[in-house]
């Protein structure tokens, strides 16, 4: 398929701002929300009122507590100004910077505020967990009790069978990303852990251990995106968005072979063909694939034709997938070692290509010259694939 | 087929300036946020000013409220029939910007003057004022 | 420059700080539809039944009244053994709120037979009745399995009580 689409003006990044992540923040939505978007304007050197139209995203209400939850965490931020709230589950998080590449692309908007926000800790009691029971089928799948990690050992299990992967292998992309992280202001679950740690962790859900599982959190992201004509305008260094993609797989997840993301395949392929890249392996310097658990970034990275499938592991053994290596991937730290709050941990990912492409990624700078980035979530019941393709 | 919402109970902080304000009515003090780079003063308190989205970090204390809008309520959230019906307004304070929605005492009417009446135990909530009454 | 910090909370500074609280008393009642009322009846006499598309001869289990690969009306009822195969199983060590079960429980997706290709397939996720061991090592996965039926059926997944081994490899 290849996608009709009618871009009237290139997109440029030319700010971005993270809160803190933490499992508990004092701050409301609103406030979280405001602070990012702040940030972002800052570095921009823009202010709310230079502000065209504003394009969020957040996970389902029923984490914050509040069933309009769009427009209220927008108040302080999006008022008197158009503003759509975007939602695609665990995809959510770079999806709001897709969406608002074409508020700009297609000359609707000039300067777009993007923003994404999560307090996953007001649904208090028992845990956060419990607002994922609602995501499963109400009538053939909720009935069996089921948590939610049972989808991901699944999807781990069948992978590992699928591409003779081992848990030992797959326990090393915890051990990158957590030590990344130890450079990432904002981390929440940083740490210098070794393989061992992560298979004598807690077992969750076989093959699931404790540190194979980002943490729930509390953030907030934002990102400033205009037309070329104003970037021009705004900064010497502007960040290009090139290519944009997503795509939707069936709710129906016991019906197809989870070993292989084909859903994020395509979104890669929507993605790749606007940004005009051939060649993925060659051509991606360095990548945030989405790592809510440790397997899913490998998966992912299969699934955006990083590496060829079930290779993932072995190049990641190598080393090729750290900092100094030649495809550094989650250079951030990840969900894994940045932390989880789902929408706004989709744009940290989406915010650290921008750092990286800028140069401004300080102690996380990864060694080789970057020219192209790639940022990627997936979401919902394994089904969700979002991309976004970024150049120097 | 039957499903409960598996949250048992969702738990709101305040955030720093609104867990301030929240502390003051404890302490049986009404007031507002004042934004120190536009000096508007606002309600409910928010770490950012709604006019000029500065950080806002001072309260001051708020006098008498006006009733500028009011409803009597007869049935309750479930749509049972109250006993006493209520009265709910929105109360406006003097170069303030926003309000409150509380309760108003049966003998208030619209454009009357009013004061919090607090409760004496208090928890820091704004169910720590049960009513405005007339002032 | 604005003062970009937030205040996190450790569990004691939560619990300390001034916070409001709601309970949500929601209950939800699910109407099942056609497809899923008639697969719930089957299930209560002990049988799968799905819906086969008449174009790429896939076998919806669950059934649907679409196809979502062509996109057409479902009016085909087939029966479907309540046999398949194990496409991939985890041993639950949690339940649904976060604590520890005491017993350790075996779930998986059964890939069940009379349709499909290598990608999709008609499939349930459901309890299978084997040992921790078995998915550790990974025998189960690919391993033939048969519906243990509930002998008290009223129309639900649980109708099924889980699956189990007919023969290892």
């Amino acid at each position: 398929m290849r996608p009709n689409i009618n871009v009237k003006n290139r997109v440029a990044v030319v700010g971005a701002g993270l809160t803190l992540f933490r499992r508990r923040l004092m701050e409301t939505p609103q406030e979280l929300s405001w602070i990012a978007a702040r940030q972002a304007l800052d570095q921009a050197g823009l202010d709310f009122n230079d502000i065209d139209c504003v394009v969020s995203g957040s996970a389902p209400d029923a984490f914050d507590g509040v069933h309009m939850k769009g427009e209220y965490y927008v108040e302080g931020v999006a008022n008197g100004k158009p503003h759509v709230r975007v939602f695609v589950g665990g995809g959510t998080g770079v999806f709001v910077p897709v969406a608002a590449w074409w508020h700009v692309a297609s000359g609707l908007c000039r300067k777009v505020l993007v923003l994404a926000e999560e307090k996953m800790s007001s649904a208090s009691r028992p845990h956060p967990q419990a607002v994922f029971k609602h995501i499963w089928d109400p009538l053939v799948e909720k009935p069996l009790n089921p948590n939610l990690i049972w989808i991901f050992a699944m999807e781990m299990h069948r992978y590992m069978y699928r591409c003779g992967v081992r848990k030992e292998d797959i326990a090393l992309v915890s051990v990158k990303n957590k030590r990344n992280a130890l450079d990432h202001p904002s981390a929440q679950a940083a740490a210098k852990i070794t393989v061992d740690d992560v298979l004598n962790s807690e077992m969750l859900v076989y093959p699931v251990n404790r540190l194979d599982v980002s943490p729930v959190s509390d953030g907030a992201g934002a990102m400033v995106m205009v037309s070329e004509e104003w970037a021009n305008r705004l900064t010497d260094n502007p960040i290009w968005v090139e290519g944009v993609g997503f795509n939707l797989d069936s709710t129906n997840w016991t019906n197809r072979d989870l070993g292989y993301p084909v859903y994020l395949k395509r979104a890669a392929e929507m993605a790749y063909r606007l940004a005009g890249i051939e060649n993925p392996m060659k051509e991606i310097d360095v990548a945030e694939p989405y790592d809510p658990f440790d397997y899913k970034e490998l998966h992912h990275m299969e699934g955006l034709g990083l590496c060829p499938p079930c290779k993932a592991a072995e190049v990641t053994k190598e080393g090729l997938t750290q900092r100094d290596g030649d495809l550094p991937t989650s250079p951030s730290g990840g969900l894994l070692g940045v932390g989880n709050p789902i929408a706004a941990a989709g744009i940290m990912k989406a915010i650290e290509i921008f750092w990286q492409l800028r140069g401004e990624a300080g102690a996380r700078q990864v060694k080789k010259d970057v020219v192209t980035g790639l940022a990627q979530a997936w979401g919902d019941l394994m089904q969700v694939g979002t991309v976004v393709v970024m150049r120097r | 087929m039957e499903v409960r919402m598996e949250i048992e109970a969702y738990e709101y902080t305040a955030g720093p300036l609104g867990d301030r304000w929240l502390n003051e009515i404890k302490q049986g003090r009404l007031t507002a946020a004042k934004c120190p780079s536009c000096n508007t003063i606002f309600l409910p308190p928010k770490l950012y000013c709604p006019k000029c989205r500065s950080r806002v970090v001072d309260l001051i204390q708020l006098g008498k409220g006006k009733v500028e809008y009011m409803i009597t309520v007869g049935v309750d959230d479930e749509g049972k029939e109250l006993d006493h019906p209520a009265k709910v307004a929105i109360i406006r304070f003097p170069n303030t910007f926003g309000g409150l929605v509380h309760y108003v005492s049966d003998d208030v009417e619209e454009g009357d003057e009013v004061l919090p009446e607090f409760r004496e135990e208090r928890r820091g909530s704004i169910t720590d004022i049960v009513r405005f009454r007339k002032a | 420059m604005t003062d970009f910090k937030v205040t996190p909370l450790s569990e004691d500074s939560f619990r300390n700080a001034i916070r409001e609280s709601t309970s949500p008393r929601a209950v939800y009642d699910m109407a099942p539809g056609e497809a899923y009322t008639k697969f719930f009846e089957g299930l209560r006499e002990g049988k799968i039944l799905g819906t086969k598309c008449p174009s790429c001869g896939l076998v919806h289990v669950p059934p649907k009244v679409y196809c979502q690969y062509c996109y057409l009306p479902l009016t085909q009822w087939v029966e479907v053994k309540d046999e398949g195969f194990v496409e991939t199983a985890v041993v639950v060590y949690i339940a649904a709120e976060r604590e520890r079960l005491e017993k350790p429980e075996v779930v998986g997706v059964i890939r069940l037979e009379g349709s499909g290709d290598r990608y999709r397939y008609p499939g349930l996720m459901h309890r299978i009745c084997t040992e921790p061991e078995e998915v550790k090592s990974s025998r189960i996965m690919g391993v033939k399995v048969k519906a243990r039926w509930a002998t008290e059926r009223k129309g639900s997944i649980n109708d099924i009580e889980c699956f189990e081994v007919v023969s290892w490899k």
